[in-house]
């Protein structure tokens, strides 16, 4: 079972530290954690706006909605957007590892989607649904007058900016989807890896967290500052409100609507080609997040699907696959990702689009 | 006809039980299923009919201006305006191009003895690479104008194995970037199994490691070789290399000329008739123990420990005569996973629009990834 692996062997991580089964290490790392906390200068209290990693997050008043973003870097723009459901698993924080190293060579934005973080929740319920979401990344870039980005997405917001690419094509650069495949994969016959059985009731954060735990691989993907900024943010009364709405908004009516407007992109993608921008698909080797699927492979399976959805029609898709890697390989090894993503970007920069070797002009 | 090539009737796989006892099983009946998706929705039979007319075209320009476009071979098969050069690796005449300074990379090409591959299978990627590297690429034991075994034995994967790590110390190269193409990484992959200790990287393109199971798929390639000659002359190798190629602009007459010239030399029909004459039960029986004694030291002893990267191309149709058109990802990811178990230093770059020569039909992109690859891991040390 692919879930036994890391609990059984040593295996060497990144940094070259050696150590045997993930448990193991996340005791070490808790305990020297508790240790340095007692010293009490490790950890810096959460500030009231989150920020995390030396980094320091500003707001934006986006169509009426107070928006948390960061900002570093000069050059061209590049938007990350997180995943994760809406206030309460993930905010832009989760790309704290990346920016510094991204802002050496863009102008980098990572922002709180609506509802989650401490942006706003959507003025009208309506909003809370996908599109709401990508209409607030748009209009986000809008505010900002950043012109044409590269665009990142990670999971649920590797499927945001996926739509935005789709319905704002002349806004993306590039496209760069992390951890996303387009639906969950019809049920097979293995395990499935994603035990949620010892999680609280995915409805309160304590529950989101122990998810976003378990969808880690590597025990390095999250620390202590991270969860203390998360927490904060996740408490305040607007995400509570937020968890609650969607929970009370979700019904059949809400997802017929969710999966309409999924095949509508789906369909001008593969029938009509909108997406000619470069797309650069990463995934997980590791990535346990099978949809409830008894299907051990259901994720990168759900990846392949989107390689080719999106490659139907646009030759420049490329996708790479690391080993070692849960749900979050940018969190898990920042440099590698980073130097990934450039070279993606530079590749794209290089062959300018009209020497492009685009096989519908080919052939 | 193009249902025979594509599949249209791929229904659901989902239900499908493929034994999943190791992880490259697992694999294997991931990409089986994925399959159900990306055969309907990828069309190939929208490109196939454009491409063969591409083909044509492209035929008919070679043959109108053939003695003006296609160069005749350069000196020694030479092509892409470099020289290849010669060395004795232990008695054998070994051919092989030079280019560039650094740290020395070696290049493997694939294919079969004799006349489907050369060291010229990489002259779009050396320029760029040695802009970086100091470049090797070599022709393979008894392939293009390097001489044949001297004992019949080294005919077998093994012998192949031996003359790249006698190439290597002959040049004094010390530490190398390997990589290797198809049979080429196979070799690759041998040569850093046996000799872990010379190799800084390890590049595997295209190459599974074995034969996936038959699932329920139309095969890909059958279709196109029943329209070549026998696979034991040279226009049976070149009809199957082009059919495993994906762009119309994989190959060009240059390349041609210069192949066809290496391949009727009297030394290479000579090999071909040789691998043909040699292979029995016997000898596939010796090249399995021998695959699976790599496989050991890699799976249960872990000696592959440098950073490996592992390039596909999507559209590669190298299905090894399986009832499905996914057996070419799902070996790669089943080698994937037989590196990856003991490997935490593995990634892989699945290309769009690529075949199995994707490092020739887009050799910037090939060259930027594999570039990058190197510099992660040289920044890591």
């Amino acid at each position: 079972m692919w879930s036994s692996r890391g609990e059984h062997r040593t295996r060497l991580l990144s940094d070259g530290i050696t150590v045997t089964g993930w448990r193991a290490a996340l005791t070490a790392i808790l305990a020297m954690t508790c240790v340095v906390g007692q010293a009490g200068n490790a950890l810096a209290a959460p500030g009231p706006d989150g920020s995390i990693g030396g980094l320091k997050a500003k707001f934006v008043d986006v169509k009426g909605v107070k928006t948390r973003y960061y900002e570093e870097g000069q050059g061209v723009p590049m938007v990350l957007i997180h995943g994760g459901m809406t206030a309460g698993s993930s905010t832009s924080n989760v790309f704290s590892r990346n920016i510094p190293g991204l802002a050496t060579r863009f102008r980098v934005f990572s922002v709180d989607r609506l509802g989650s973080g401490l942006t706003g929740n959507p003025l009208n319920d309506a909003d809370y649904a996908t599109p709401g979401q990508v209409e607030h990344i748009y209009q986000f870039i809008q505010t900002m007058k950043l012109g044409k980005v590269h665009l990142v997405g990670h999971s649920a917001g590797g499927a945001v900016a996926f739509y935005l690419a789709v319905h704002h094509p002349e806004l993306v650069r590039t496209l760069t989807i992390i951890g996303q495949g387009p639906e969950n994969p019809p049920a097979a016959d293995g395990p499935t890896r994603l035990d949620l059985s010892k999680c609280p009731d995915q409805n309160v954060y304590e529950g989101l967290k122990c998810r976003v735990e378990k969808l880690a691989w590597l025990p390095t993907a999250f620390d202590p500052e991270y969860w203390e900024a998360d927490a904060s943010m996740a408490m305040q009364p607007k995400s509570k409100e937020a968890r609650a709405k969607v929970v009370a908004l979700t019904n059949d009516a809400w997802r017929a609507a969710g999966t309409a407007y999924r095949q509508q992109a789906w369909d001008a993608c593969k029938n009509n080609g909108v997406l000619q921008m470069p797309v650069l698909l990463v995934a997980g080797k590791q990535d346990v997040l099978d949809w409830g699927q008894a299907d051990p492979t259901a994720q990168l399976r759900g990846e392949l699907g989107l390689f080719d959805i999106i490659g139907a029609r646009n030759s420049k898709v490329k996708m790479l696959v690391y080993n070692e890697a849960g749900h979050f390989p940018y969190r898990e090894y920042p440099a590698q990702f980073n130097q990934d993503l450039i070279t993606f970007i530079d590749h794209w920069n290089r062959v300018a689009a009209p020497a492009a070797p685009s096989v519908l002009k080919v052939k | 006809m193009s249902d025979e090539v594509d599949g249209g009737h791929r229904g659901d796989f989902a239900a499908g039980h493929h034994g999943r006892v190791t992880g490259g099983g697992l694999t294997m009946s991931l990409v089986k299923r994925v399959s159900g998706w990306w055969t309907t929705d990828r069309d190939r039979n929208r490109h196939r009919p454009a491409r063969i007319a591409a083909l044509v075209v492209l035929s008919m320009c070679t043959a109108g201006v053939a003695v003006s476009a296609a160069q005749p071979p350069g000196v020694n098969g030479s092509i892409g305006g470099q020289q290849a050069k010669f060395i004795d690796v232990q008695g054998v005449r070994t051919r092989y191009y030079e280019a560039g300074q650094g740290e020395p990379m070696v290049l493997i090409h694939g294919g079969s003895t004799a006349g489907s591959s050369t060291a010229n299978v990489w002259s779009r990627n050396l320029p760029g690479l040695a802009k970086r590297f100091h470049v090797f690429a070599v022709d393979r034991l008894g392939s293009g104008l390097t001489g044949n075994p001297l004992n019949d034995a080294d005919y077998a994967t093994k012998g192949q194995v031996e003359h790249i790590y006698q190439f290597i110390q002959a040049l004094k190269l010390g530490k190398i970037h390997l990589v290797g193409h198809s049979a080429g990484g196979a070799a690759a992959f041998y040569v850093a199994t046996f000799h872990p200790e010379i190799i800084r990287t390890l590049t595997i393109v295209a190459h599974g490691p074995a034969n996936p199971p038959v699932g329920p798929g139309p095969n890909r390639l059958a279709p196109l070789l029943a329209k070549c000659p026998d696979q034991t002359v040279y226009e049976g190798l070149k009809c199957r290399v082009e059919a495993l190629a994906w762009l119309p602009t994989c190959f060009d007459p240059e390349y041609w000329a210069a192949d066809q010239y290496m391949a009727k030399q009297p030394k290479s029909i000579e090999a071909r008739a040789k691998v043909v004459a040699l292979t029995n039960d016997a000898w596939r029986a010796q090249s399995t123990a021998y695959r699976q004694s790599a496989w050991d030291r890699v799976q249960n002893d872990g000696v592959l420990t440098m950073p490996v990267l592992m390039y596909a191309g999507k559209q590669d149709v190298l299905d090894w005569s399986q009832a499905d058109a996914t057996a070419k990802l799902a070996g790669e990811l089943a080698l994937f996973d037989m590196i990856g178990a003991k490997n935490p230093k593995v990634s892989m770059v699945i290309v769009n629009e690529g075949g199995h020569f994707m490092y020739r039909e887009h050799p910037e992109q090939f060259n930027a990834d594999l570039v990058s690859f190197i510099d992660y891991w040289n920044s890591r040390k």
